[in-house]
């Protein structure tokens, strides 16, 4: 294909709010629901095992995966506020610079975390165990509590075989990780100079030990991360409505009325949502500057290039050696990660879906409404303190009733929640 | 599959772009086939970039010489709907000569 004709997009324009969609506009909507199975995640083997899935239930509510007993991945990812927290910012040991986002739906990201530092599902739920501001936990700790704990043992057993030899303490110590990467200089370990003693426990270690460990922690990730991708909404009302629309009989749903109609026709024109929320999941997926950037009272954060730098050095990336299927074919996020200047300050685009149980909003958490996420976008305020913001991110010039007609909308993408007895043995599905 | 609406070419018309099928898939890795005619050149250069928003790809692709003027060029991806022009940039001497290829992708499939 050597020269293609130029083509001019013919884009039809509807008069009014209650003009019939144009064919354009249809395929917009159709494109938007219901959303698609979970993708495949190649690097966990169990990803798709029942049982797996069961021992990850029973990880993902134990606060025995904690430094002290008192928290689990539940804690901050609580069915009963939407599987997040309900928080502005996360709150662990201490306050968080980033709203948690709602585990609901993560199987879909194809990067996880705010910067995306973590390529998998499984992955991901290694961190906050160990983070010293959040579970504060420890690998060896963690597989010393699976080790003690018969029903977790047992599922352990019928997931992965027989469970490891971890019973010299002179080996295998209570408590033992390594310090976090430096992602300044990812090869140096510093474990043997850092102040926690977890760290300096891990540092005297035998590297044999070491990997022994790491190969069993990889593998309470992926049995957390078999639980997280059960974790899939329903149909939402705008769900419901589009069935109607595929089948050319639209009409209103319980939900989805006159105000979400005009809200769905400013979403896919006037305000230019799609840009970056396209696709059934409602985004991108990819890293974006609109100018928040740092969250206030952070550490220093650039945003998408630490998270660049972090899950390349990654010892549980999907091409290190714990991942099932780490080659090339399989992971090619890793091989062209591209790092520019405007890749400063951005932070990954959020799903819009369930947005009725996930305030607050933003990455930092700093709007509590709808409403005040769209005066951010209509006003723009001030410049980001770091990179730049999406250049064809112009200040949104909506009505007041046409905001709350979006907000409508954008409502209406929420699902019936997910009760904590979700994938409970003893429930039946 | 994305929507491939528009090609257009301009500056060095002897480079050749081979797309997928059905074109570029929107926020999906894909490969293209470059063919650069002529003798031999010093360097090819491979990109894309959507101009209205001054940036370019997510990705960083990797070109893999074929022979006999053609480039293997893998991990491309267009991560946004709208207006995409990609590039191919050859280096002959002092001669460098950019061909643009612009593409409009929608934010459904066909």
């Amino acid at each position: 294909v050597s020269f293609l004709l130029f083509l001019p997009l013919l884009q039809e324009v509807a008069s009014s709010p209650t003009s019939p969609w144009t064919d354009r506009e249809r395929k917009i909507l159709l494109s938007l629901s219901p959303l698609p199975p979970v993708p495949a995640s190649p690097g966990n083997e169990v990803a798709d095992d029942p049982v797996a899935a069961a021992l990850g239930r029973a990880l993902f509510f134990d606060p025995g995966l904690s430094g002290d007993d008192s928290m689990s991945c539940a804690t901050c990812h609580d069915p009963d506020k939407g599987w997040g927290d309900g928080l502005a910012r996360a709150k662990g040991r201490k306050e968080l610079a980033f709203h948690t986002p709602s585990v609901v739906g993560a199987a879909f990201n194809r990067w996880q975390f705010w910067d995306g530092r973590k390529d998998s599902l499984w992955s991901q739920a290694l961190e906050p165990i160990e983070h010293p501001d959040e579970m504060a936990g420890s690998r060896t700790g963690v597989l010393h509590h699976i080790r003690r704990t018969p029903p977790l043992l047992e599922l352990w057993g019928a997931t992965f075989g027989p469970f490891p030899d971890l019973t010299d303490p002179d080996r295998f110590p209570e408590s033992a990780c390594p310090a976090p990467v430096d992602p300044a200089s990812p090869f140096e370990d510093l474990s043997g100079v850092s102040p926690d003693s977890r760290h300096r426990a891990w540092a005297e270690m035998k590297a044999g030990d070491q990997a022994v460990v790491d190969a069993n922690y990889a593998k309470v990730g992926k049995a957390i991360g078999a639980f997280e991708r059960l974790l899939v909404s329903g149909l939402s009302p705008f769900d419901h409505w589009v069935e109607g629309l595929e089948d050319d009989r639209e009409s209103p749903v319980d939900g989805f009325g006159a105000i979400q109609w005009r809200g769905a026709r400013l979403f896919i024109g006037k305000a230019g949502c799609l840009q970056c929320h396209f696709g059934p999941g409602f985004t991108d997926g990819q890293f974006h500057n609109v100018g928040m950037a740092v969250p206030a009272g952070a550490d220093f954060d650039n945003g998408r290039p630490l998270g660049i730098q972090r899950v390349r050095v990654d010892r549980f990336n999907a091409r290190g050696k714990h991942s099932a299927r780490p080659g090339v074919r399989e992971n090619p996020h890793l091989l062209y990660l591209a790092f520019d200047e405007h890749t400063y300050g951005a932070y990954k685009t959020p799903t819009l879906r369930n947005l009725g149980r996930t305030a607050p909003f933003g990455h930092d958490g700093r709007f509590a409404t709808l409403m005040e996420v769209l005066d951010f976008y209509e006003d723009l305020p001030g410049l980001p303190p770091i990179g730049h913001r999406e250049e064809t991110l112009l200040p949104l010039e909506l009505s007041t009733s046409e905001k709350e007609d979006l907000v409508a909308f954008l409502l209406s993408l929420t699902s019936e929640p997910i009760a904590k007895e979700f994938g409970h043995p003893s429930r039946k599905p | 599959v994305g929507l491939l609406l528009l090609g257009a070419c301009s500056g060095n018309p002897g480079a050749r772009i081979l797309f997928p099928d059905g074109g570029p898939p929107l926020n999906d890795y894909f490969s293209i086939e470059v063919v650069v005619p002529g003798p031999e050149p010093d360097a090819v250069r491979v990109d894309a970039d959507m101009p209205a928003h001054k940036h370019g790809m997510v990705s960083k692709p990797v070109l893999t010489p074929l022979g006999d003027g053609r480039w293997q060029v893998d991990g491309m991806m267009l991560h946004m709907p709208g207006d995409w022009e990609v590039w191919v940039e050859v280096d002959r001497g002092e001669d460098t000569r950019r061909t643009v290829f612009q593409v409009r992708l929608e934010p459904f499939s066909e």
